[in-house]
């Protein structure tokens, strides 16, 4: 099992978005995928169509209340795709977890006993690089950045790959970053080219090469409760993210 | 600079003459905008720079990243900035006025690689692998939140004495050279 964790402290680059239809589109090609959403914002979780007042068990139960994580975990209306939610009380979760034992495996204790039942885990950090996000990467085997092609793109980089790197040290030897993915690409724009050429030259190979370009149907797609894919099958986003899917399986190995 | 051999840095003159302006920029606009105190004038290559540069005590090599908690005019982050040109410095101040005047600062002396992030120190809940803070609040104060905004093996370098960090199991003290306290998260 992979476990992949999509960090970036910037809020609004596309980890709650590639985080849903990148495990959709792997999940559409065959793969068991769960999206664990550790943002306290819920993106993930009310974008796959769950009701957030009907949540039973979220997140927040399995890292701070020590509930089984079997028990939060939600089907999708997309065969393979389950997702284990976030309710609002993970706001308060970088506080309370300070005093706790062992306050940055919580995640991973969790996400250990159910390692077999899942080829990918995708986990969808929040915009910062708080305790929930270092639980997200004392979790994974590897960290996906999506990058926004916008200006300020590569800000506060230094800071997430020093962490990652504080992280691999001491308490996640495996952890590597995998890859980067541009999203909101703008075809039009000098400034879309000229912010995927800087990060291509400071990621090299691991810059995916599918681009995820801005589209009104990926914006759209969160409010009717579905992946992109499952709502517009031949828009340019839902190719974008089967694209990046058979990428991903590629780098993966996986069949 | 004795200080620097001891502290294997190795100082390029265009590091010194960052340093030089930045002190010249002190000594100016620094003390006559209240950032330093009417006093310091006289005082501010030992008394503050040099003690700034003191701080990079706490690391063998230069740290990717460092964060700088209650940073003032920006001491000692802008120091440490020079003298370090690959780690990326933020600056962290509640203070609108002190936060414009570390940016007026970076931009006289011409020091890259700085950020300066308006903010409580108590309310940024960023994990860090490196902070220092200087005389920004008492360390007794500071050991709760370096407890909690440490990322194991991290450390921090603080003014201080060992007092502060006693019946803190996760802080291990590592030295604590005259008046500077350096930690390291368990």
């Amino acid at each position: 099992m992979s476990v992949v964790a999509l960090a970036n402290q910037k809020g609004g680059v596309g980890k709650s978005t590639t985080a849903i239809n990148l495990a959709a589109a792997l999940a559409f090609q065959g793969q068991r995928s769960l999206i664990v959403d550790l943002d306290p914002q819920g993106n993930a979780t009310s974008g796959l169509g769950i009701d957030r007042s009907s949540i039973r068990t979220s997140i927040y139960d399995v890292i701070l209340k020590d509930e089984a994580i079997e028990d939060a975990v939600e089907p999708t209306s997309v065969k393979n795709l389950f997702v284990v939610p976030a309710t609002i009380d993970l706001a308060g979760a970088e506080i309370e977890l300070v005093p706790m034992l062992s306050r940055e495996q919580r995640l991973k204790q969790a996400l250990d006993l159910i390692k077999d039942d899942y080829q990918v885990v995708f986990v969808d950090c929040p915009p910062s690089l708080g305790l929930l996000t270092v639980n997200a990467l004392t979790a994974a085997s590897e960290v996906l950045i999506p990058i926004q092609c916008e200006y300020y793109a590569l800000e506060g980089l230094t800071q997430l790959l020093s962490n990652v790197e504080m992280i691999r040290r001491q308490l996640n030897p495996r952890l590597e970053v995998e890859g980067v993915v541009l999203t909101m690409y703008d075809f039009r724009t000098n400034l879309s080219r000229d912010v995927a050429t800087q990060v291509r030259n400071h990621f090299g190979d691991r810059t995916y090469r599918t681009v995820i370009p801005r589209s009104v149907r990926i914006a759209e797609a969160p409010s009717y409760g579905e992946p992109v894919e499952a709502l517009d099958p031949m828009t340019r986003g839902s190719i974008a993210y089967r694209e990046l899917g058979r990428e991903f399986r590629r780098r993966h190995g996986l069949d | 600079m004795d200080l620097a051999t001891g502290l294997n840095l190795e100082l390029t003159p265009e590091m010194l003459g960052q340093i030089d302006a930045l002190g010249q920029w002190l000594e100016g606009e620094g003390v006559a905008s209240g950032g330093l105190g009417p006093r310091e004038t006289d005082r501010i290559a030992d008394r503050h720079l040099l003690d700034s540069l003191s701080f990079a005590v706490g690391w063998e090599t230069p740290p990717d990243t460092v964060a700088d908690f209650g940073s003032g005019v920006g001491l000692p982050g802008l120091v440490l900035a020079v003298v370090w040109p690959s780690t990326r410095v933020t600056l962290i101040d509640r203070s609108s006025k002190r936060c414009d005047l570390a940016r007026r600062g970076t931009r006289v002396a011409e020091i890259e690689g700085v950020e300066v992030v308006q903010a409580d120190i108590f309310s940024v809940s960023d994990l860090r692998s490196a902070i220092v803070s200087r005389a920004a609040a008492p360390a007794s104060t500071l050991r709760p939140l370096l407890e909690e905004r440490l990322l194991p093996g991290g450390r921090a370098v603080v003014s201080g004495d060992g007092s502060a960090v006693e019946g803190y199991s996760s802080l291990r003290i590592l030295d604590q050279p005259s008046r500077l306290l350096m930690m390291q998260k368990s």
